[in-house]
């Protein structure tokens, strides 16, 4: 009795044991393999460059929107914003022309808020970290004194800096001859 | 590899007394004619071990009693137990315990239950619970892989690598080159064949948007011909917002000049769309056109 009882158990754990054992080596493999892939998906240098990507046009967005927000009650705050967005030869540019740009905004007595209607990335070139964005950006100005938001068909450039993506060009895209 | 056993011959009797003991009846007898019968050379094939080659051969019964015989092997296991004993070794283990646990049920005694908890805090850890553990960490590992794999598809289908515009440079490249097509196509028209460049239109319209360009080119074709209009639509900047598979989404930046013999009239205007276009038989068509 001891003697069948005994090996129907240890058979019956043997057997176990081995099916544990199998179960284990299957996991194990379909857990590393599985690693691998995220791993590989995450290193991808498409999936990188995609992120890249989503990241130019975020940013440029975004810096669309400072280079229009204008506040002629606080021009320092609306100032220090374009510089903040900028880099190289149009931060340059834009710190020299400091204070005519201050007094304009101030004798204007018109702020304006903006707002990027649509915009796609036209070019990335992620070593050189440069790229262009194509945007529609719908300007809206107070007051208005009945005029229509200004729709403006832009083209910027964006640079790789040490604090991120920075305009370094900014244009209008010229349509028609109007 | 057969000569060499039968030179071995000399040797057999030292193992033989393990075999015998389960074949008493027929092996040493039939020991000496069994080796011609060898030749065949099936033995050492179906045979694991070697001794068991020269013991079994009894002419007729060579194959037979090499499956059959594990039962005996069995039954007479007590005799040869000490021979075995390193195998059952694990399992004898658990007998302390297996005897206790029915002891359990048949005497409810406390006495008997001291050395049962013994033996089960003995077994487990080595018997059930090992098994267990495996099993719950290849549950665990199992979890793992599919969480790894949820991530792995979630960065490539997911997230920003689902949108292939200028990660996939050849799409990219192909779906501006027509839908730059497209768009000049649907904003170009002379009057001299107003029916020709409405085929043209359809052929690169799909969906809504088809419906609105037949429609809007209605007001073309009242117009058009009394003014001698000539309006060609050119694209001055195109970029993709978004490219999954067989849809897409266009920035178009149009400039649209119309010139008009009737007061020689010439004037050009920007227009900007969203753009959906849409892929169906290699071909990029605007499905959507949504003004800016």
């Amino acid at each position: 009795m001891a003697n069948q009882q005994t090996t129907s158990v240890g058979r019956w754990q043997g057997a176990l044991s081995a099916v544990a054992a199998v179960l284990l080596l299957a996991a194990l493999i379909f857990c590393g393999v599985s690693l691998v892939s995220w791993l590989g998906a995450s290193g991808d240098e498409s999936v990188q460059f995609a992120d890249t990507r989503d990241d130019v046009l975020r940013v440029g967005k975004q810096e669309l929107v400072n280079f229009y927000t204008l506040d002629y009650k606080n021009p320092d705050a609306s100032f220090d914003r374009l510089v903040q967005s900028s880099t190289g030869d149009l931060a340059t540019a834009i710190k020299q022309g400091e204070a005519t740009w201050k007094k304009q905004l101030t004798d204007q007595k018109t702020s304006s808020t903006a707002k990027v209607l649509d915009a796609a990335v036209t070019e990335l070139d992620d070593r050189a970290g440069t790229a262009t964005v194509a945007a529609i950006v719908e300007v809206d100005v107070t007051p208005d004194n009945g005029k229509p938001a200004n729709r403006l068909p832009m083209q910027i450039q964006l640079s790789r800096t040490d604090q991120g993506w920075k305009l370094s060009q900014a244009g209008s895209i010229v349509l028609g001859s109007q | 590899m057969p000569p060499p056993r039968r030179n071995a011959n000399a040797q057999q009797p030292v193992r033989r007394p393990r075999v015998a003991g389960l074949r008493r009846p027929t092996a040493p007898n039939t020991t000496p004619p069994s080796e011609p019968e060898r030749v065949s050379g099936q033995l050492p094939v179906t045979g694991d071990a070697v001794d068991s080659g020269p013991v079994d051969s009894v002419e007729t019964e060579v194959v037979a009693p090499e499956v059959n015989g594990v039962e005996p092997v069995q039954r007479e296991f007590p005799k040869v137990f000490p021979d075995r004993a390193p195998e059952p070794e694990p399992e004898a283990d658990v007998e302390p315990d297996a005897e206790p646990e029915p002891a359990k049920q048949r005497r409810p005694l406390g006495e008997r239950l001291a050395p049962a908890g013994r033996a089960l805090a003995r077994l487990r850890p080595r018997t059930v619970l090992g098994p267990i553990v495996m099993i719950l960490v290849a549950a665990v590992l199992t979890a793992a892989g599919f969480l790894f794999r949820g991530q792995a598809g979630l960065v490539l289908d997911g997230g920003s690598a689902a949108n292939t515009a200028l990660t996939d440079t050849g799409a990219t490249t192909d779906v501006i080159t027509q839908v730059t097509r497209d768009m000049e196509t649907v904003s170009s028209y002379k009057y001299t064949d107003l029916a020709g460049a409405q085929k043209a239109g359809q052929a690169v319209s799909t969906g809504g948007f088809l419906d609105d360009y037949n429609k809007l080119f209605e007001q073309v074709k009242a117009q058009a011909p009394a003014q001698k209009a000539v309006v060609t639509g050119q694209v001055a900047k195109i970029g993709v917002r978004q490219l999954q598979g067989d849809n897409a989404e266009l920035l178009v930046f149009v400039t649209q000049t119309t010139t008009r013999a009737d007061n020689n009239a010439s004037n050009s205007v920007g227009l900007v769309y969203t753009v959906d276009a849409t892929r169906s038989g290699g071909k990029w068509l605007i499905s959507k056109l949504t003004p800016r």
